[in-house]
């Protein structure tokens, strides 16, 4: 075995280590849980989801409008502009998550 | 452990094991994925691409993925053309993942990972049908094994020290994890705060062990036997405990690396005794 190859495989194992020591150390220190940090506690946080039209207000389950629910991907953050996108004439969302006694307010863009 | 010989190659016939069940963790893994894709082609379903220019999810795409992940996955767990079935098994968990943030999973992640390690360390080797056909490598290089083994250790340091934070910040999330519907449910009133704490700190202890003991030749009997009685548990009470029972066979298939003795660093003397 070569010099030049021992030195390449070693790279590549001390690489291989790195990241997978690095990121999951890394994202310890994010909100959780983190992805590709092997943080294996994902239970999906409640949130109310509302949307308001000229009529007036609808309460709507998330589960229908996502592929998945994930708890390391917070759905009020991509949900409310696909419902406005998505659900005809939605002027607002409002998401109230357990957590929160105040509703976060998303305007819809005027079409 | 910097001074292994790397790409020293070794007789690791016991990395058949993690091949076969990586393999059979990745079929199960493979029809759950379909029927995300399925699910993510119906119209007001939200998309969230990981990058804008892949293509978006079509009744075609989840055929091709479907079939190239299905076909890979049987081809990996049989050991037929281990390193091309291998490597296109890892390239079609990739592109999911990089298709939608909503399929990607723990599990999901931690089974592309281990199908690159286990190409990488010829696992095609013995039990498979490259080895009938004469067409694999028979030995495995020194890297690829102990780099599937400190993939385990990983997992299960990184999982505890997670949970400790999560054991500070969250009871209820931890409370949240458990099974609540079912034969297996667990009583509401059983999961007190102290019960879930107990719990929380009971995983904490034997992740740390497993990561630790799993590397002894003298513990790692006990460890298999006791990592397969922590898996079990996770899939019996956790609430979603299909993917925890992916995520454990992955896990327990991957034990196998620690049943390849490794060489000593420098004078290529076998650094363990053979526990197999």
């Amino acid at each position: 075995m070569s010099q030049a190859s021992r030195s390449h495989t070693r790279f590549l194992v001390s690489a291989y280590l790195l990241l997978q020591v690095g990121v999951p150390a890394v994202q310890l220190a994010a909100p959780d849980p983190a992805r590709y940090g092997w943080q294996m506690f994902d239970a999906v946080a409640d949130a109310d989801f509302v949307l308001i039209d000229d009529i007036g207000l609808s309460t709507i389950d998330p589960r229908d409008f996502v592929v998945a629910s994930r708890a390391d991907l917070d759905a009020a953050s991509y949900l409310p502009a696909h419902l406005c996108a998505v659900v005809p004439e939605t002027r607002e969302v409002r998401v109230l998550r357990s957590a929160d006694t105040v509703p976060a307010v998303f305007p819809c863009a005027a079409p | 452990m910097t001074g292994l010989p790397w790409d020293e190659r070794i007789d690791a016939c016991d990395l058949a094991w993690a091949r076969i069940g990586v393999g059979l963790a990745a079929l199960g893994e493979g029809v759950y994925a379909t029927l995300l894709f399925d699910r993510a082609t119906t119209p007001g379903v939200l998309r969230v691409p990981v990058v804008d220019w892949l293509p978006a999810p079509s009744s075609m795409l989840v055929l091709i993925v479907g079939a190239l992940w299905l076909t890979a996955a049987g081809g990996f767990a049989v050991g037929f053309r281990t390193r091309t079935s291998g490597t296109v098994l890892a390239a079609t968990m990739a592109f999911t993942m990089m298709l939608d943030l909503q399929f990607y999973s723990n599990h999901l992640y931690l089974l592309a990972l281990l199908v690159v390690l286990l190409t990488a360390a010829n696992a095609g080797g013995y039990r498979s049908f490259d080895s009938g056909a004469g067409r694999a490598p028979v030995a495995s290089p020194v890297s690829g094994v102990f780099l599937l083994r400190a993939q385990v250790s990983i997992v299960y340091v990184f999982a505890a020290l997670s949970t400790v934070k999560l054991a500070y910040a969250s009871e209820v999330i931890l409370a949240a994890s458990f099974r609540r519907t079912g034969a297996l449910a667990i009583p509401d009133g059983w999961l007190t705060p102290d019960l879930v704490g107990a719990l929380a700190v009971g995983s904490i202890f034997v992740e740390l062990w497993l990561a630790i003991a799993l590397w002894s030749p003298r513990r790692l009997r006990a460890a298999t036997l006791i990592g397969a009685a922590y898996h079990a548990a996770l899939v019996a009470l956790a609430a979603d405990g299909l993917a925890l029972a992916i995520f454990g066979l992955a896990m327990l298939s991957a034990y196998a690396a620690f049943y390849v003795p490794l060489p000593l660093p420098a004078s290529g003397l076998e650094l363990e005794e053979g526990v197999a």
